[in-house]
């Protein structure tokens, strides 16, 4: 017994090691981005929300801002509308190849994204597309879909075959259904979804850098910001950032939860 | 509302490798409480969806009234399905749930709220319209999706095991209130259960099933008084099953006497437990193996030197005397026996 204590206590520890370690940077970045120093040494001089200010009357943040929004936004709407009626297919009809064809909906999540970005720009490219912040939503949207899938036919999975049958039965149309009965019984889970693809697709880089060209993103921004020499605004963007992502996600766990 | 017939024409289904409905033929007249009555597996459900339009046929033909709905998607077909479950729509209340097939419909929007007002108060439900389906109780919930089916005015109403989930007493109730509903509104009611009970309580005609097909279809008392096969016996509650040879062991001499005189196709015969008069006797063929008490019976397994194992009932408050390796005189009255082929 006492040995058995001894290993909960270390692992108990650990626990507590590993949240440290992952969430001691962003803590480190949020302390920085209410310093007045220019330069990331402690301790602090004093404390200032001017970053804040400057993040805001940065007509560059805001543009990169307002793109990530228009993008995300769209990204998500469009990866939850097709994955809903994916999922639908994918649960409700049995044909030969199903489980082939869910492998193939669900590998974008482990391809690199370095590989959809090269692979979209050289094709989109060669179809005479320039890089825009529309190739970017296609793009984002083919990395997001995967995400989008698992969870809304997970929810699917979950709701009883006859509901469905019982409206047919009362004289409702397939379609008509779907809309009438599978939709409301997914309600919270496409708005986790949504939200959860919006915060992938908002903090994406990899895919907005390839596909993009001259209207940046906030990542994009971010990054530019990072190597032509460091502005401390970024602590503060970061920050902002952090915070939204995380309400965000939490609410989106909450929603899966709900159903 | 027009009740409409129903016609089964040499209908197969095949789950891959697996056959579960064998050409299988049954007409339904209009009006009718039928029964599809059988052990889990025997494919009562899969033949109601395929009623239904739920399942597809693999081969063969669905006749509802006069047309042929075998490809008829299930909207298109004048049926309306209840299940084990409900399947209450969740996010609706119970307003909107029995209302929702009117919708459908594109019925006039007071009208809706008219007719579903007067099914909730045929159901005794309307102080309760807007509740959502997991704030009543499963009576209620049932009601509630018996209202949901019958308020589109179908010609044939399904019931998928519609009392499985309700317990005993609820169930006794709601038989009682299936079969008034049945006789006032006089569709065609085709009715899946594996309860025996509930079968002979409310159906005009029982089709017992057994892996597919027909094992018999006869009216509530024939099916209950003149089995026809051993399975059939089983179903209906006849506790003692043998074949003739065996019976012979049993010294009396009345039952051989009627046996020799029967035809020679019956290979087996069953009576019930009820009907055997037995006397405690030290002379006795039979020794007792085991008691058990049922409320209003007890019931015995008795045994013979042969090992013949034979089961007896009884009501009567005297076989409080007999206990286990007791010796027993049986008598079995000839006319209670039913002979059965195969």
């Amino acid at each position: 017994m006492k040995n058995n204590s001894l290993l909960n206590n270390f692992l108990y520890l650990l626990f507590f090691f590993i949240v440290f370690v992952i969430y001691l940077p962003i803590f480190v970045m949020i302390v920085f981005s209410f310093n007045s120093s220019k330069y990331q040494i402690m301790p602090l001089r004093s404390l200032t929300i001017d970053w804040y200010y400057r993040v805001f009357n940065d007509s560059q943040y805001i543009e990169g801002l307002t793109n990530s929004l228009f993008v995300s936004v769209t990204v998500s709407l469009v990866a939850t509308t097709l994955a809903f009626f994916c999922s639908y297919s994918l649960v409700n009809s049995n044909f030969k190849g199903k489980s082939i064809l869910n492998l193939f909906f669900l590998t974008p999540l482990v391809v690199p994204l370095i590989l959809i970005g090269i692979s979209l720009r050289f094709y989109l490219s060669s179809q005479g597309y320039e890089p825009s912040l529309y190739l970017v939503t296609i793009g984002q949207s083919i990395f997001v879909m995967p995400l989008a899938i698992l969870n809304l036919s997970n929810r699917m999975s979950q709701i009883p075959k006859n509901l469905e049958e019982a409206a047919w039965s009362l004289g409702s149309s397939r379609i008509r259904s779907i809309f009438e009965i599978v939709l409301p019984a997914c309600k919270f889970s496409l708005i986790a979804t949504f939200i959860l693809t919006f915060t992938f697709a908002f903090d994406e880089f990899i895919i907005a850098y390839f596909l993009n060209n001259f209207s940046i993103t906030l990542p994009i921004k971010i990054w530019t910001s990072l190597v032509t020499g460091f502005d401390p605004a970024i602590n503060a963007i970061g920050t902002l950032v952090f915070l939204t992502s995380l309400t965000l996600g939490l609410t989106a766990q909450l929603l899966f939860m709900k159903k | 509302m027009i009740s409409k017939s129903i016609k089964l024409k040499n209908i197969n289904k095949q789950f891959d490798d697996v056959k579960v409905v064998h050409s299988f033929n049954l007409n339904i007249d209009a009006g009718e409480f039928v029964t599809l009555l059988g052990p889990s597996g025997c494919g009562k459900t899969t033949l109601l969806r395929m009623i239904a339009g739920l399942e597809h046929v693999t081969s063969g033909n669905i006749y509802i009234g006069n047309e042929d709905v075998t490809t008829t998607p299930p909207n298109k077909r004048d049926t309306s399905i209840m299940f084990q479950d409900y399947a209450l729509f969740p996010h609706m209340n119970i307003e909107k749930n029995i209302g929702y097939g009117l919708k459908l419909k594109k019925i006039e929007k007071n009208i809706i709220k008219e007719k579903t007002m007067l099914w909730l108060k045929k159901i005794g439900l309307e102080n309760y319209k807007s509740r959502m389906p997991y704030e009543i109780s499963g009576g209620q919930r049932q009601r509630v999706a018996l209202a949901r089916s019958l308020i589109v005015e179908p010609g044939v109403l399904l019931l998928d095991e519609p009392l499985g989930a309700l317990d005993a007493n609820l169930r006794k109730n709601m038989q009682i209130e299936l079969k008034k509903i049945h006789s006032e509104f006089g569709i065609t009611f085709v009715y899946v259960t594996h309860d025996q009970e509930e079968a002979l309580s409310m159906s005009t005609r029982i089709v017992l099933m057994k892996s597919g097909k027909i094992e018999q279809l006869s009216k509530p008392n024939e099916l209950y008084e003149k089995p026809v096969t051993s399975f059939a016996a089983k179903f209906m509650g006849f506790a003692n099953v043998f074949s003739i040879n065996d019976l012979n062991n049993i010294n009396n001499k009345n039952l051989v006497d009627y046996l020799e005189t029967e035809d020679s196709h019956a290979n087996k015969l069953c009576f019930r437990s009820k009907d055997i008069d037995f006397s405690i006797s030290e002379q006795g063929n039979f020794r007792v193996i085991s008691k058990n008490y049922y409320g209003d019976s007890h019931k015995f397994q008795v045994i013979n030197s042969k090992d013949l194992i034979i089961n007896l009932s009884t009501s009567d408050s005297n076989s409080s005397k007999i206990t286990l390796n007791t010796k027993i005189d049986l008598k079995i009255n000839s006319n209670k026996i039913v002979l059965l082929k195969g």
